[in-house]
């Protein structure tokens, strides 16, 4: 159970990986829209005063076009067999940890939290939350990291099924594609908006 | 239970070889030194996935749907198979 959850890229048909891909993306859009949230970057969830239904969307294929180009370039240079939806099932799939944390800015909860943070921060004072501020905070940190976390092992389990990459050169190279695909999508999305 | 062919040496993990080949009727026994076919060379798994790719006439589609696994999984064993099958044919001729 605990593989299948760490790489289900191993076992889950191409049908189902499509399907859970197609559910990201939609679900991604609706629920950005619902919660103001934006997925601006390849391991990026920011919540703002208000989005619309379009500019999720966008956000979620720009840096899932960008790190599938990017990690099938790398792709083919490790393996001349690797094939490009291999590369795309990983990409969709990476954004479904971040699209389900954005119930965290229900009733715009982190996006207030997160001003009055930045409002103590440039008035110099201290940051007194309440304790129900506190706790969700705290929670969402943890949330977010472990969406975080979960992220990164399926982009990389993803990849090394795809391609089967081996040994630690083919590592760092995926790490060196993946920061670079975090930066032109960060970037593409900021000159697109 | 059916015992798996050892082909391994369990004290160095060299490659075994045939030092003894008995009839199961008459008992007769021939002695000699036969190095392993290169099949059966192979571990056991993976004489069972050649043995599912020719059932299947060759198609990793459906290997992965019978296996349970996904494509890419498929065709890197295979891959996998076929760097050491290389391997061991380099070392059988050599």
């Amino acid at each position: 159970m605990m593989n299948f959850i760490l790489n289900p890229f191993e076992t889950t048909s191409e049908q189902k990986q499509w399907l859970v891909g197609l559910l990201t993306l939609i679900l991604g859009a609706t629920l950005g829209y619902v919660f103001n949230a934006r997925f601006d970057g390849l391991i990026d969830l920011h919540f703002t005063e208000k989005v619309y239904y379009t500019e999720p969307l966008f956000d979620l294929l720009i840096a899932c076009a960008m790190t599938s180009v990017l990690l099938f370039g790398l792709g083919k240079f490790i393996n001349p067999k690797t094939r490009f939806v291999d590369v795309v099932f990983p990409s969709l799939w990476a954004k479904m940890p971040y699209v389900l944390t954005t119930f965290f800015n229900i009733n715009q909860a982190s996006y207030k939290s997160g001003n009055q943070i930045m409002e103590a921060f440039q008035k110099g004072s201290h940051f007194e939350p309440s304790t129900a501020t506190l706790a969700l905070l705290l929670i969402e940190g943890a949330v977010m990291l472990l969406a975080l976390m979960i992220s990164v092992i399926w982009l990389f389990n993803g990849f090394k099924v795809a391609t089967n990459s081996k040994g630690l050169r083919n590592n760092i190279y995926f790490i060196l594609v993946l920061m670079l695909a975090e930066i032109a999508s960060k970037y593409l999305i900021s000159a697109i908006n | 239970m059916r015992p798996k062919l050892p082909i391994q040496c369990p004290g160095c993990d060299n490659p075994l070889s045939v030092s003894q080949l008995s009839c199961s009727v008459c008992s007769t026994q021939v002695s000699g030194s036969y190095s392993l076919p290169m099949l059966l060379q192979l571990s056991e798994d993976e004489q069972n996935f050649i043995i599912q790719f020719l059932l299947s006439s060759g198609s990793l589609k459906e290997m992965a749907a019978q296996m349970g696994n996904s494509y890419p999984t498929v065709r890197n064993k295979l891959d996998d198979l076929i760097q050491k099958v290389q391997t061991l044919k380099e070392k059988y001729q050599s």
